[in-house]
């Protein structure tokens, strides 16, 4: 800003003293060089101003720094800011740097892997109660067995005693190898061979059949339980005939018409009938 | 100092580098230290400032807007420490008292600040300073003291510039009276007893 303008004729306005509102702007260093001139001019016949603005020249001298005695305070900020550790050597800082990074990881990876383990084997994980005992395993565990056993022991015990009319047939042992089938119908069993299983599958008659281990030795029995077959309504059932003769029969209505007959191979020595 | 020197010393010293920090502190430590101290007349307040405005703006040097100079940021951080420490030390009993003494908002330190320390030839512009408003004194040592332009210091202040000029004049004015009647009040104590100062004030008479 040019404020020498507005000033030009003080002489004019005041005459014979400079206005304090110039030298002000003067000292401010917002007057162009022709008005300093004109100023530096006017100032030797106002020496009221003259002198005035001699003193404030002093004052503002005097204000000068370099007479005054500071300390230095590089040491001393430098060592506040070690303090807090924000100038350490770049190496050092580097091998921080990496050691939290490598603990970042850990911590990472560790998490990753509990969360891998954690969908795999997830009682390995599992933080809680946990129903299996931890202490005294082997001997709860003999106990159990022991247990178990004078349990299963007891039960075979009571089976046997319930078949005492077949004991005949349970004491003699089938040859080993042989292939027999039991047939449940009506909460009855029956045995079949391999020729009458195969005559059933001719006439049509769809069987499941379920593995089962035998309890006798020797022996792989396949037990064949009749639930439905067809799809068309048909089904087999026990004509209460010895269980030798098996019919096929549809129900509609309510009403179940036997079909067609099916004779099965003698096998009354393998008969196991009005089994409880 | 060179806007690019300074642009480079800081991203040094946000980068570790102890030396560059070290020239920040070398190259603003007299501006910031002669502008407290000229503000609160001690030298160990001054000292103590300074340094923890050079503490604060190091340690947050990251933060550093580059639009901005590093120099006015200082100066911003050690008005406002000496601001807090004014704040605190300031006693509620006795504005009146200060305010009859010396100008409007003389800091305590002004009403303790010996006269007969002032009355030396070296002490009579701090011993004036003292006595004017703090707005005055701030203006005056920023603007004649570390040649900051008007617009600047309206800008430091948060004030019009308008306002700042008044203060200006008005300071200006005062100063020129107060540092007269210092300077005079030093030839007479040095007349009287005929001894002189050491370098810290302390009388030592002859």
């Amino acid at each position: 800003m040019n404020r020498g303008q507005d000033h030009e004729s003080f002489d004019e306005r005041i005459p014979g003293r400079i206005p304090e509102s110039l030298i002000d702007a003067a000292l401010d260093g917002e007057i162009c060089d022709r008005m300093q001139e004109e100023i530096a001019h006017a100032l030797q016949y106002d020496h009221e101003r003259r002198a005035e603005l001699l003193e404030t020249a002093d004052a503002v001298r005097a204000m000068n720094l370099d007479d005054i005695p500071m300390p230095d305070m590089q040491c001393a900020v430098l060592n506040r800011l070690d303090e807090h550790e924000r100038f350490i050597p770049r190496t050092m800082r580097r091998w921080v740097r990496t050691g939290r990074m490598a603990i970042a990881a850990g911590i990472l990876l560790g998490l990753m892997l509990v969360a891998g383990l954690q969908s795999v084997y997830p009682r390995l994980t599992t933080i809680g109660a946990q129903s299996t005992p931890v202490h005294d395993v082997a001997t709860a565990v003999e106990q159990d067995t022991q247990r178990v056993a004078e349990n299963v022991q007891s039960q075979v015990a009571q089976f046997r005693a319930s078949l005492s009319p077949l004991e005949g047939f349970l004491a003699a042992p089938k040859t080993s190898g042989t292939k027999t089938f039991t047939l449940t119908l009506n909460h009855q069993v029956v045995r079949l061979s391999e020729a009458d299983l195969a005559a059933l599958r001719a006439s049509g008659v769809m069987l499941r059949t379920d593995t089962e281990t035998n309890r006798f030795p020797g022996q792989v029995n396949r037990s064949l339980t009749l639930v439905s077959y067809g799809g068309d309504g048909q089904m087999l059932i026990n004509t209460h005939d010895g269980l030798r003769t098996l019919s096929r029969a549809n129900e509609t209505g309510g009403v179940v018409v036997v079909s067609e007959r099916v004779e099965l191979e003698t096998t009354s020595d393998e008969c196991i009938a009005d089994l409880p | 100092m060179d806007r690019a020197v300074e642009r480079d010393l800081i991203e040094r010293a946000i980068a570790g580098e102890r030396a560059a920090a070290g020239e920040l502190i070398k190259a603003h430590q007299r501006s910031v230290y002669g502008y407290i101290l000229r503000m609160s007349g001690r030298h160990e307040t001054a000292e103590d400032i300074v340094q923890e405005a050079f503490v604060r703006v190091l340690a947050n040097l990251h933060r550093f807007d580059f639009r901005f100079r590093f120099s006015t940021w200082l100066f911003t951080i050690a008005r406002r420490l000496y601001m807090n420490a004014v704040a605190k030390s300031k006693p509620a009993y006795d504005t009146d008292f200060v305010g009859s003494m010396g100008g409007k908002g003389t800091m305590p330190d002004a009403s303790t600040y010996s006269d007969e320390r002032s009355a030396t030839q070296k002490d009579a512009i701090q011993s004036a300073l003292m006595h004017l408003s703090v707005e005055q004194r701030e203006i005056i040592v920023l603007f004649h003291q570390l040649d900051w332009p008007i617009a600047l210091i309206a800008s430091h202040l948060d004030m019009p510039e308008g306002t700042v000029k008044s203060h200006l004049h008005r300071g200006r004015r005062r100063l020129r009276v107060l540092f007269k009647e210092h300077k005079q009040l030093a030839s007479l104590y040095k007349d009287h007893f005929g001894g002189a100062f050491n370098e810290t004030g302390d009388e030592v008479l002859a």
